[in-house]
C-alpha cells in the first residue's frame, strides 16, 4: 500500500475496518458478494482519495462515509426495477382511491406476531425487506429497524421529510403485500 | 363540514404511514379519526402496520454478525497493493 504522508497506517485497513463494513454494507445491499465488492472499492477510493482526507474525522468514519456513497449509487442504479405504482393497491375507477380487493388488508397480524422467534418466519422478513428496490431497502432498515431520526435518514440519503413519508406509505405497503404472500397465505 | 373531513384509503394509509415517523397536523389527525371509524380495511391496516413495526424492531435483535474470511481478507489486501 503507499505510503501516506499523514502517518496513516494504511496497511491496517483491512484488519482494522473490513469485518464492520462488511457488516454494514450486507444489511443494507443483502448481497454477500456485492457487500464485498463495495467494501473493496471503499478501500480503493479510500486510497486514491487519501491525499485529500482533511482528517477532520476519523479514518473509520471517512471510510464509511465513502463506503454509504457507494451503497446510494448502487440504490440509485437499482432504483426503478422493482417499484409497484401505488395503482396496484388503490383503484383509480369507480371508487377513487380506495383498496382495490386483492390488495385490501386481509393477513392475520395478531397470529404473525406470535411466530416472531420463529426462525422461518425472521427469513421471510428479512427476504420481503430484501426485495424493496434499494434505496427504500436502506431506509426501511435504518428508519424502522435501527429506529433512526427522521432528519438523521432524510441527510444520510439526501431526501426531505415528505419524500421519506411517501417512501415509507409505499415501502409498508409493499412489505405487507409481500409478507401476506409469503407467510399469511393470502 | 363533514364531506371536507372525507379521505380516500390511499390518503388515510399514507397518513398512517407518516405519523410513525412524523408529528400529523390537527387536520390530518381530526380526518383520519373520521377515515378510520367508518373504514375497516384501514382500521385493519392500521393495527397492522404498528405490529409490522413492532416485528421489524424485533428483527435487529437477531441479527447474526458476519466476517470476511482470512483468505477473503488477504485477497483484498493484495488487490490494494496492486491499486
Amino acid at each position: 500500500m503507499s505510503v501516506s504522508t499523514k502517518n496513516i497506517d494504511t496497511s491496517k485497513w483491512v484488519d482494522d475496518y473490513a469485518d464492520a463494513m462488511y457488516n454494514f454494507a450486507l444489511a443494507r445491499v443483502d448481497d454477500p458478494d456485492l457487500a464485498k465488492d463495495l467494501v473493496q472499492e471503499t478501500f480503493i477510493s479510500g486510497l486514491k482519495a487519501l491525499e485529500n482526507f482533511e482528517e477532520k474525522s476519523s479514518v473509520k468514519t471517512w471510510l464509511f462515509s465513502i463506503l454509504k456513497r457507494k451503497i446510494i449509487d448502487y440504490y440509485r442504479q437499482q432504483e426503478a426495477r422493482k417499484t409497484k405504482p401505488l395503482s396496484s393497491y388503490f383503484a383509480e375507477k369507480g371508487r377513487v382511491g380506495h383498496w382495490i380487493p386483492e390488495a385490501a388488508p386481509k393477513g392475520n397480524y395478531a397470529d404473525f406476531e406470535e411466530d416472531i422467534e420463529n426462525r422461518e418466519l425472521q427469513e421471510a422478513i428479512t427476504d420481503c425487506v430484501g426485495q424493496l428496490p434499494g434505496k427504500w431497502k436502506g431506509i426501511v432498515i435504518d428508519k424502522l429497524i435501527e429506529e433512526k431520526g427522521t432528519d438523521e435518514v432524510c441527510n444520510e440519503y439526501d431526501i426531505t421529510p415528505s419524500n421519506l413519508w411517501v417512501i415509507m406509505h409505499r415501502a409498508k405497503l409493499q412489505l405487507r403485500e409481500c409478507l401476506e404472500k409469503k407467510w399469511l397465505n393470502t | 363540514m363533514v364531506e371536507h373531513l372525507e379521505m380516500s384509503c390511499k390518503k388515510a394509509s399514507y397518513i398512517i404511514e407518516k405519523r410513525n415517523v412524523s408529528k400529523i397536523s390537527l387536520w390530518e389527525k381530526l380526518s383520519l379519526k373520521f377515515h378510520l371509524a367508518i373504514c375497516k380495511l384501514c382500521k385493519k391496516y392500521e393495527s397492522d402496520s404498528k405490529i409490522l413495526a413492532r416485528i421489524l424492531k424485533g428483527l435487529h435483535k437477531h441479527e447474526t454478525q458476519n466476517h470476511l474470511s482470512d483468505s477473503e481478507k488477504s485477497a483484498m489486501k493484495e488487490k490494494l497493493n496492486i491499486g
